[in-house]
């Protein structure tokens, strides 16, 4: 059974971000608020009250973002967040936050958030101050018109992995540089790949290469000493449409047993939706509706400001128009690697029906929700030989009432 | 044909003893949405006629059963085919659409039993209709069901669709004999085989129509616990208005493989069974 929790003062901005937290990390919440129009989930119990008075026997947690310092009550345990001395509002989420127990100077309000539900998951009493450093300014590239462009991280140069596939067949794999890999099956001689790496977590690579036309996608996961790969491949007939295999296995580490345990199929996301901001015109909503399809929509697009480009204007609002009414369907799994990684792989095989001519291709996407940020890769035939784009964009949470969460299928009997 | 329930659960044997042969001199064209067209001529009741443009015809022995009147479950092994290909087909004619599933023994040339399984949606096509919009697909109107399961061999298990990527049985039954049993048990003690754990499989289900699935399941975690186990696809068509379920099963006994079609009745079920909510010992 979930547990329950109380977030009193759920209708000022750090708390909206509390709740929103505490929610998505699968707690049943209270929404302790004076004006319930403030909020921005319909997700949550929801009590209004002038006072903000709370009964605490009621709930396994209760959190009040009243007071300049976060208290956390859990029974008879009270536990403190005191901020840093700057509480930025609009900073972005890092993921990265410190609990100490020195004043810090700097704090991000999504960061805070964090923080305070950190603190109310773990078990023990603690009076902490949260710092966070401010998010590093996007790309160029990110912030312009176009939607799949991503740099690649640093940092996987030198590392040697060696995977053990649950096909059996064992491979090992040195990076060379950041963007240079070589692989060897068990026996076999070494190929040399270019590729793209990720850190999509902090003991977490996401490694992309083309091989014979396949763009193969690796998750290596240095925490766990688990892979899993995701083989793309264009069909031969209908030459736009990619077909995924997915294949999960383990890292081998010197003087370590192999773990039993596997990344696997979830439905956590199930239900869920999160839009991500892909430039400042463009914006799409995943709705992750069933663990078997995903459903998307761009009708979040942000205003386009009056001093856009005319080229830009033009093409945001006909994407407005083309796609306003209607939401798109399509194939995708999902995998759990820990609580807050996961990976979505879903093609465009609906449109592609539809039309043969539009569609077809996939996002491979690993999904970030600690630092609500996601990195992949889109593959698709394109205008020439088949080949993947980047893509690494910050997203939000989506807990507001859309018609796509419900509607009956357009696509399936 | 009606099949009388108490008659049938005497009956005793594994696989049913004759296939429907109504499909014979049938004719279907078949467009999958990845491209691929397909003409099927049933022959007889036993062999069909498989020809797509630009292709070989190929000659192939298949089984039918019929999951109700408009609704054909076929299974074919590809002959000649390496690794080995088990295509299943569910043929709609109500809705004029059709399922197909290709499960392969030996993909994973080092894991030789376990079966693979790709599902491929399309439609049939009608002269002067145009194809219909809409598709088969994966459902999630199964998830938290629980189903026993009668098989005329007198074996009986409790299936429950935990999610829509995996199910997990519990047998009610045991056919193994004492014998089996004994020597089993005195491997696992001399380590000879690793003990078994929850039975929980990855699997799919597909909607035909209301009250009309698809199910597949294949035992990838038995066989990764021990490789010479597992690695089967089952697949049948459950038809629950009607409280049974048609279907085949793709394996292998040793180095033979075990491919036949069979039938169960089947009980909702809304008893606590622990092993729903047990934690899963294969997932992180």
């Amino acid at each position: 059974m979930k547990k329950r929790i109380a977030v009193v003062g759920a209708d000022n901005s750090l708390g909206r971000r509390v709740a929103r937290e505490a929610y998505h990390r699968g707690y049943a919440v209270t929404a302790v608020v004076r004006d319930q129009s403030l909020l921005d989930s319909v997700k949550y119990s929801v009590r209004e009250s002038a006072d903000y008075s709370v009964e605490e026997d009621e709930f396994d947690a209760v959190i009040d973002v009243t007071g300049k310092v976060i208290k956390i009550t859990k029974g008879d345990m009270v536990s403190s967040v005191c901020p840093a001395e700057s509480i930025d509002a609009d900073g972005r989420r890092t993921g990265q936050v410190r609990l100490s127990d020195k004043r810090e100077t700097y704090v991000s309000e999504e960061d805070l958030a964090l923080a305070v539900v950190d603190v109310t998951d773990s078990d023990g009493q603690m009076d902490v101050f949260a710092g966070s450093d401010p998010a590093p300014d996007l790309p160029e590239e990110n912030s312009g018109r176009r939607r799949y462009v991503a740099v690649s991280d640093k940092g996987i140069a030198g590392k040697v992995f060696e995977l053990v596939m649950d096909s059996l067949q064992e491979y090992v794999i040195r990076f060379l540089t950041d963007n240079t890999m070589i692989i060897a099956e068990k026996g076999k001689t070494y190929r040399e790949y270019s590729c793209d790496c990720f850190r999509c977590d902090d003991d977490v690579w996401m490694v992309i290469y083309m091989k014979d036309g396949e763009c193969v996608t690796l998750i290596l996961d240095e925490g766990q000493d688990l892979v899993t790969e995701v083989l793309a491949e264009l069909m031969p007939k209908r030459t736009q449409l990619v077909r995924h295999r997915i294949l999960f296995g383990a890292l081998r580490r010197k003087d370590k047993e192999l773990p039993f345990r596997r990344h696997a199929f979830t439905d956590e996301l199930v239900g869920q939706k999160i839009t991500w901001h892909y430039s400042p015109y463009v914006n799409i909503t995943h709705c992750f509706y069933t663990e078997m399809y995903m459903r998307n929509s761009l009708r979040s697009m942000k205003p386009v400001p009056d001093d856009a480009a005319p080229e830009a204007r033009f093409d945001a609002e006909d994407r407005i128009r083309r796609w306003s009414n209607i939401f798109f369907e399509e194939p995708a799994q999902y995998i759990r690697f820990n609580p807050h990684l996961y990976m979505m792989c879903m093609r465009e095989a609906t449109r592609n029906r539809i039309d043969p001519l539009q569609g077809g291709g996939d996002m491979v996407l690993v999904i970030n929700t600690r630092r609500m940020r996601d990195y992949g890769r889109g593959f698709s035939r394109g205008k020439g030989a088949p080949g993947y784009d980047l893509v690494s964009v910050c997203g939000d949470w989506d807990d507001l009432p859309d018609p796509m969460d419900t509607a009956e299928s357009p696509y399936l009997v | 044909m009606e099949i009388n329930r108490e008659e049938f659960l005497k009956t005793g044997e594994k696989y049913v003893r004759s296939t429907d042969d109504s499909l014979s001199g049938r004719v279907f064209h078949l467009a999958m949405d990845d491209g691929d067209e397909y003409e099927l001529r049933f022959v007889t009741g036993d062999i069909v006629e498989w020809r797509s443009p630009g292709g070989p015809v190929r000659y192939e022995k298949y089984g039918c059963l019929k999951p109700d009147e408009k609704t054909f479950f076929v299974a074919s092994i590809l002959s000649e085919c390496d690794p080995l290909v088990c295509v299943t087909l569910v043929l709609d004619e109500e809705q004029s659409l059709v399922t197909m599933a290709v499960s392969r023994q030996g993909y994973y040339p080092l894991r030789p039993r376990l079966a693979v399984v790709d599902f491929r949606f399309g439609a049939i096509r009608v002269p002067d209709r145009p194809l219909p919009y809409k598709r088969h697909g994966f459902t999630r109107d199964l998830v938290g069901k629980k189903i026993n399961w009668y098989y005329s061999t007198g074996f009986i298990n409790t299936q429950m669709y935990t999610t829509e990527r995996y199910m997990r049985i519990r047998p009610l039954t045991d056919t193994r004999t004492p014998e089996e049993i004994e020597r089993e048990e005195k491997e696992i003690e001399l380590g000879l085989r690793p003990r078994q754990l929850l039975y929980e499989e990855p699997s799919a289900y597909i909607k035909i129509k209301d009250g009309m699935y698809l199910l597949s399941c294949i035992e990838a975690n038995m066989n990764r616990v021990d490789e010479t186990r597992g690695g089967n696809n089952l697949m049948f068509v459950a038809n629950f208005n009607k409280g049974c379920d048609f279907g085949r099963t793709f394996s292998r006994k040793g180095d033979r493989l075990d491919h036949g079609f069979f039938m169960a009745f089947g009980d909702p079920t809304d008893e606590e069974v622990p092993l729903e909510t047990e934690p899963t010992p294969y997932r992180v």
